[in-house]
């Protein structure tokens, strides 16, 4: 039991940190106050990416000391590398500078570790808009309605894709391999979108689709039944799409290469996170997690999102910085699975 | 839906554009979407992605009008830079600099802005009225145009090199395999290869549009202004006034209203196709108005219908991708892809919807379209006015200041250092191929079309193995495409049997510009085809196809050029067609030549350097001080130059644009 001496004691501390707390957070504000941040993506603009960032720019500002612009810039190329690189190594580590990059901001060391020239884990994590599973559909006409049917059919599955060894790539030979499913890769489309059109047109049967874009763009498809959505590959539930089975529950814990769909689906959990340059000041920090923390809880933001049918699953940059640690931390069969993949065939 | 109730969409639309909130916003959206597409690289797809967040505040009626506003009159106004300068505002009025410098080189600027903007307005008009007819049959017309449809489409687009090819087939063909082989390089899709990429990441997403439509066309018509030492257009021309013709331009266009109407038509339905996009429409068209035009033309020399069949086009595609945007949701342009995220913002979810339940508000968009243009072409005529006076402005202040604006427009392409290499690497070989006669108008359309036909080639094969080719639609474009080949070759033979012999020749090699050109490509093309071996077959395939080609083509242009007829021709074959822009050195030895290239190069190379180590707006003024002064400028002018230079650079590019820029070494500020 403390004496008074000791609350005493433990009051000044608290109220000193309190005061040092405040006082850093005040400077971390006076720091950004009048200054131009750069929100940086590292996607074509127009993506998905570009709808999460500017929506959090469009309420993140009110949250900033007064006078602070938010300014969006597009850093592309290289799956995503370029921009990684860039915050990484280059960009101003004040701060000023933070963006988004590709969901495979781990994977892409594995698959691509000539020209990824950074270490994952050690970026400032500032918060996570939302993750990034995909959900498996195919056209109704294909007879297929589960993943169980994809494994039971006798014939391939035309499945569209974009680059082999990349994302899409990843989501389809992971379940090709652990469920015995037969989807045979179409590639070469040039983005979600245009993969998603293929299958409509009936060019391929199947592809995985981002959750915002199904949900809000193509979701008559599915209610009319023109689309059958055959599962989920993700870490966590879809709102809309509780009802869809999850890829991880149908893989048993002891199977030798469920560390391979962890791999692929931690991609997914990393989603569209906010992350700054390493070795940014603590205070500083604090400050831009905190204004994203702010700027996700803000019920405007969350009116606007529902309205618009934009899914939000924010995570808190210590969250983020967790997820991310553990996608760096995986076993070495997993890192050689993602670099085959990736090889010239 | 009736059409009794679309009417009455139709009307109620027309009436919601029509309110004041609403009008304010799309003058406002003309007004700076004309403004941002002057300048080069930077207006477009940069345009676009500064606006998007200034619609935050606004309604969702009022941003839509506002964006496409922006987005519909970004090919009217790029046309300026275009034509005095040769330096495309946007990549879609890339084909307008054929016909369109040439015109204001001979003081015919007016008439040939004039001819751009009545024929902008007009395609624009056209196309979004055309869109009113396709709205009933767009969605089962793209659910019907899959792969093979868009192989065999983007094979008779390939087909119209031959078309464009100009003077010397084999020459034409030459070209288009660079364009070809430049097109390969970087990762393949189906296969994860990486292509003549050297291990750098930069080149695994291949050479940017941007840095290629720059450097190909924009810096050797900057580099022969400094070479030649003279203002663009003669002093003759001055006293005529700058916009002398504008009229005369608008009457062009009136007369030749089939090239326009075929044009817009054309280009809209192109423009709904994601696949094709708005850069390599004009092209198309444009080859095509050259393929089947009748009777004497000048084409690529000035001849205004050129500039007409890009114009309209250009303006007529922006309609045409808005249906796939708003019906799918796959946008065809990277402009369009921004304009779906202004959407999604703004809540508005693509869909079929938009086509029934939501169809005033597609018609509202399409009105916005209509009166956008009408508007756009008024500002750019009052803004061209203005502008066209500088063709007068002496070389020696006017090229620092053009180079300036393309190299910060090319930075914009990725934000590395790199894109400044590639830009003068480019430039260099735009220069050689222009003063070697060969064609760049093929190199271009092959550099843009061929990574489609790849694509859509492997796609069609997984799919349907040889058996794509047999598919109706497509055998009919592939035998119109062969059609097509034999008479634009039958053509030829027949004149070349009608010309009159150029009497005996002699084997006489010797090492000018031509020979260099080809050697370097034979060279390139055995280097290419070597590396490739290393490539898994279905990434190898076609550009060892490419390389063969390429070297062929030009040993054929190597010893046609060496095998010369001893007495040098009487007559200049001068009705024969060369798609591309000529410099006249007047008097100027070869010797000197070379000095002022090299000299121009060397500066721009400091400037590299400097940007490099001090960022680029802080070595802007430095360059523009010693480009002027080099070019014999006094002190106050070059000083005045310089400190003008500078300001404008920080206060449009860093303060108003807020442009990103790869980072300096040792950055000043």
């Amino acid at each position: 039991m403390p004496n008074k001496r000791q609350w005493i004691k433990g009051a000044v501390a608290l109220a000193a940190l309190a005061l040092v707390g405040g006082a850093s957070a005040q400077g971390a504000a006076d720091y950004f106050k009048g200054k131009t941040l750069r929100v940086i993506s590292s996607t074509g603009a127009g993506g998905t990416m570009d709808l999460y960032l500017l929506l959090a720019m469009k309420h993140m500002e009110k949250h900033l000391p007064e006078g602070t612009k938010l300014v969006l810039e597009h850093r592309t190329g290289g799956g995503g590398a370029i921009m990684a690189n860039y915050l990484y190594s280059a960009a101003p580590k004040d701060g000023t500078a933070f963006g988004m990059p590709v969901p495979a901001l781990v994977s892409s060391t594995f698959s691509n570790p000539d020209g990824t020239r950074y270490d994952p884990a050690k970026f400032t994590m500032i918060g996570r808009m939302v993750d990034l599973p995909r959900v498996f559909v195919a056209r109704a006409d294909s007879g297929i309605k589960t993943l169980q049917d994809a494994a039971r059919v006798e014939r391939d599955i035309p499945h569209g894709i974009m680059t082999v060894g990349t994302s899409l790539d990843q989501y389809m030979t992971a379940v090709n391999e652990v469920l015995g499913t037969k989807f045979r890769r179409v590639a070469g489309y040039t983005g979600g979108g245009p993969t998603f059109l293929a299958m409509e047109q009936g060019e391929v049967q199947s592809t995985t689709a981002e959750p915002a874009n199904l949900l809000a763009n193509k979701w008559h498809l599915v209610q009319n039944g023109t689309i059958n959505v055959l599962g989920v590959l993700g870490t966590e539930k879809i709102p809309g799409l509780e009802s869809a089975p999850s890829v991880l529950d149908m893989i048993p814990k002891d199977h030798p290469k469920r560390g391979i769909v962890e791999g692929v689906a931690a991609s997914g959990a990393i989603g569209l996170s906010l992350i700054a340059p390493p070795e940014v000041p603590a205070d500083r920090v604090a400050f831009l997690r905190d204004v994203l923390a702010k700027t996700m809880n803000d019920p405007a933001l969350l009116a606007e999102a529902k309205e618009r049918k934009i899914p939000i699953n924010f995570a808190d940059g210590a969250r983020l910085q967790q997820i991310v640690a553990e996608a760096a931390a995986a076993p070495q069969p997993v890192r050689e699975w993602f670099r085959d993949l990736a090889k010239p065939r | 839906m009736d059409l009794s109730s679309s009417l009455a969409a139709m009307g109620a639309a027309a009436g919601a554009l029509f309110a004041p909130t609403t009008l304010l916003y799309l003058v406002l959206g003309v007004a700076v979407g004309t403004l941002l597409s002057v300048i080069p690289g930077v207006g477009g797809l940069m345009g676009i992605a500064l606006l998007l967040p200034f619609t935050f505040a606004m309604d969702m009626t009022s941003a839509m009008v506002f964006l496409l506003a922006a987005l519909a009159v970004m090919s009217t106004a790029d046309t300026i830079p275009a034509v005095l300068f040769g330096v495309p505002g946007t990549p879609t009025s890339m084909a307008t600099v054929l016909d369109g410098h040439p015109m204001a080189r001979r003081g015919e600027a007016g008439r040939a802005l004039g001819a751009a903007f009545a024929s902008s307005v007009a395609g624009g008009t056209l196309g979004a009225l055309a869109l009113l007819a396709l709205i009933p049959v767009i969605v089962p017309l793209l659910l019907a145009t899959k792969s093979p449809e868009l192989l065999g489409l983007c094979v008779m687009g390939l087909a119209m090199v031959a078309a464009l090819s100009g003077g010397s087939m084999v020459k034409g063909l030459a070209a288009a395999s660079v364009g070809v082989m430049l097109a390969f390089v970087g990762d393949e899709p189906t296969t994860a290869a990486s292509r003549w990429t050297f291990g750098t990441l930069y080149l695994t997403d291949g050479i940017g549009l941007l840095i290629v439509a720059l450097g190909i066309y924009a810096l050797p018509e900057v580099a022969d202004m400094a070479i030649q030492g003279k203002s663009i257009a003669a002093e003759h021309a001055r006293q005529r006034g700058v916009m002398h013709g504008a009229w005369r331009g608008l009457l062009d266009t009136v007369k030749h209203w089939k090239i326009v109407g075929g044009s817009s038509a054309l280009s809209t339905l192109l423009g709904t196709l994601p696949a094709v996009g708005p850069t390599i429409i004009p092209w198309i068209v444009y080859s095509m108005t050259t393929a089947f035009t009748r009777g004497p033309s000048q084409f690529g020399k000035g001849d205004v219908r050129g500039v007409i069949a890009s114009e309209s086009s250009n303006n007529a595609t922006v309609g045409g991708s808005l249906l796939p945007t708003v019906a799918v949701g796959v946008p065809g342009s990277a402009p369009m892809a921004l304009f779906l995220g202004g959407m999604l913002l703004h809540g508005v979810a693509p869909g079929p919807d938009m086509l029934t339940k939501k169809l005033d508000l597609t018609y509202l968009m399409v009105w916005a379209i209509v009166l956008a243009n009408i508007v756009g072409g008024l500002v750019a005529f009052a803004l061209a006015g203005q502008l066209a006076r500088v063709v007068f402005v002496r070389a020696a202040l006017l090229v620092p200041l053009i180079s300036a604006v393309v190299v910060v427009g090319a930075v914009q392409s990725s934000r590395q250092w790199l894109d400044l290499l590639f830009l003068l690497a480019v430039g260099a070989l735009g220069w050689v191929m222009k003063h070697a006669r060969w064609s760049r108008a093929p190199m271009f359309l092959a550099f843009i079309l061929t990574p489609i036909v790849e694509r859509y080639f492997h796609i069609s094969t997984n799919l349907h193995g040889a058996a794509w080719a047999t598919k109706p639609a497509v055998a009919v474009m592939l035998a119109l495409t062969v059609l097509f080949l034999v008479g634009v070759v039958g053509a030829r033979l027949r004149k070349r049997l009608r010309a009159p012999s150029a009497g005996p020749r002699r084997f006489a090699p010797v090492m000018d510009l031509d020979a260099g050109l080809a050697l370097a490509v034979i060279a390139a093309a055995l280097g290419g085809l070597w590396i490739a071996t290393g490539w898994p077959r279905d990434a190898a395939m076609l550009p060892q196809v490419a390389c063969a080609f390429a070297a062929a083509t030009a040993a054929v242009t190597l010893l046609r050029g060496w095998w010369r007829p001893i007495e040098p021709p009487k007559q200049p074959l001068g009705d024969e067609l060369h798609f591309d822009l000529e410099t006249d050195y007047a008097g100027l030895t070869r010797a000197q030549i070379g000095l002022r290239a090299l000299k121009y190069l060397a500066l721009l190379c400091g400037f590299g350097l400097l940007a490099w180590a001090i960022g680029l707006v802080a070595a802007l003024p430095v360059y523009v001080l010693a480009a002027t002064r080099a070019a014999g400028e006094r002190w106050r002018a070059s000083l005045l130059m310089a400190v003008a230079a500078g300001v404008v650079a920080e206060g449009l590019f860093n303060r108003v644009l807020q442009l990103a820029w790869p980072p300096a070494l040792w950055p000043l500020w």
